[in-house]
């Protein structure tokens, strides 16, 4: 599978740096997963990373540190955190990360809401939109950034399919719609919890017959 | 010629000193290879008196306390100590590969402040394969790396830095700067499409 759309550079910079808010980290490493691309452009940001720390300025231990590691070298390992299963059906990248209930927003749209621990600005969610289902959006602030887990939609003139990233920033006037025989699911992370509750949901025609 | 002939000689063992700056890279992924081989405790001091210091600088510019910054250098050193079979010389070098431990450790560490179960644990790396061409590549690689860095626009270096070290949301280097949200993006990518583009011609 190789994604047609990918996150920006600017996003696996940030992604590199660790200074992407979890939800936003959530969507870009489902994509990473899967894009060998996108793994070799963060792998290059990450050597800024390794590059700025050789050329930092040191702040000097506490003078007992080295003695203080040295005597912590022979304890046992923790043992490893058991790793999380994902929810069936979603994908590795999302294990440990809790999952609401399905709740239908209209006819042919439900969402659900992923629990991000860490409790940053943005919010991550799921989105299940059946074929021919249009979202409108209005007055959202912040980037949105959605990956697709399956089944397709399209933004204009663009096709988003599995394995895609779609990101839109403030001043985008979009209206997503679900395409293809397949229901569209999609990770969706955006700021402000808030927002979700400003968007607008409309259901349209079934493009069959229209 | 010679130059890479002491460089074979040297990686990824103890390196003779022939090239300076660089060959600082490749003592320092010798050391972790000798950790990971043979668990050598001078080899390990020698990485902690090199990376802890700066581990913790970099922890005290993102915000951490000083008891904080300390802590985390000590469980960067350590997860050191117990990952060193995965460095792998040939995907990163030892300072990329120390700064992606106490990133992640960071972001652990910002879980486990909330007392909620940590989620994902930071990446492992395939099996290593340390051959010594590869650790030289990388090394090159660094080389390469430095340089695009220095030829970078003064301006596009310091966003880039200060998306590493600030710790802020693009939004809030905007905001500190008084440059346009889409300025500051534009202005990063650019960055990010020459480093690339430098690391690319060397393949
Ligand atoms: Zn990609």
């Amino acid at each position: 599978m190789s994604a047609s759309h990918h996150p920006s550079d600017e996003t696996l910079l940030a992604h590199a740096t660790g200074g992407l808010d979890e939800a936003y980290r959530a969507v870009v490493a489902t994509h990473l997963a899967g894009c060998a691309a996108c793994r070799a452009t963060v792998r290059v940001a990450e050597q800024v990373g390794g590059d700025l720390l050789a050329s930092i300025e040191r702040v000097p231990m506490r003078a007992d540190a080295l003695e203080r590691a040295m005597a912590r070298l022979d304890e046992p390992a923790p043992p490893p955190v058991p790793r999380p299963v994902a929810t069936a059906g979603l994908p590795d990248t999302l294990a440990g990360y809790g999952m609401g209930r399905w709740r239908p927003m209209a006819r042919g749209l439900a969402v659900a809401t992923l629990l991000t621990p860490e409790g940053g600005r943005a919010g991550l969610h799921l989105l299940r939109i059946a074929p021919g289902m249009h979202l409108a959006q209005h007055g959202h602030r912040g980037l949105e950034m959605t990956s697709v887990l399956q089944g397709a939609f399209r933004d204009g003139e663009q096709v988003y399919r599995a394995g895609d990233v779609a990101e839109t920033s403030d001043d985008d006037d979009h209206a997503p719609m679900a395409i293809g025989d397949e229901v569209c699911v999609c990770l969706i992370a955006l700021s402000g919890r808030l927002r979700f509750r400003h968007w607008v949901f409309r259901l349209l025609q079934p493009l069959i017959g229209f | 010629m010679h130059e890479g002939f002491f460089l074979r000689l040297a990686a990824p063992g103890v390196a003779l000193n022939m090239s300076g700056e660089a060959t600082q890279a490749t003592l320092l992924a010798g050391h972790i290879r000798l950790v990971a081989d043979l668990r050598d405790r001078r080899a390990f001091a020698a990485l902690f008196e090199h990376f802890a210091p700066r581990v913790k600088s970099y922890m005290l510019r993102l915000g951490a306390t000083a008891a904080q910054a300390e802590d985390l250098a000590q469980e960067t050193m350590l997860t050191l100590w117990r990952k060193a079979e995965s460095f792998d010389p040939a995907r990163a070098g030892a300072a990329t590969w120390v700064f992606t431990i106490a990133r992640n450790l960071r972001i652990d560490a910002i879980r486990r402040e909330r007392l909620i179960e940590p989620g994902e644990p930071p990446e492992d790396a395939e099996a290593p394969d340390m051959a010594a061409d590869a650790a030289m590549a990388v090394e090159q690689e660094e080389g390469r790396m430095r340089a695009a860095l220095a030829a970078l626009p003064e301006e596009q270096a310091m966003l880039l830095r200060m998306s590493f070290y600030e710790d802020y949301a693009h939004g809030d280097i905007s905001a500190r700067l008084g440059m346009p949200l889409g300025t500051v993006k534009s202005k990063l990518r650019r960055a990010m499409l020459r480093l690339r583009e430098a690391l690319e011609d060397l393949r």
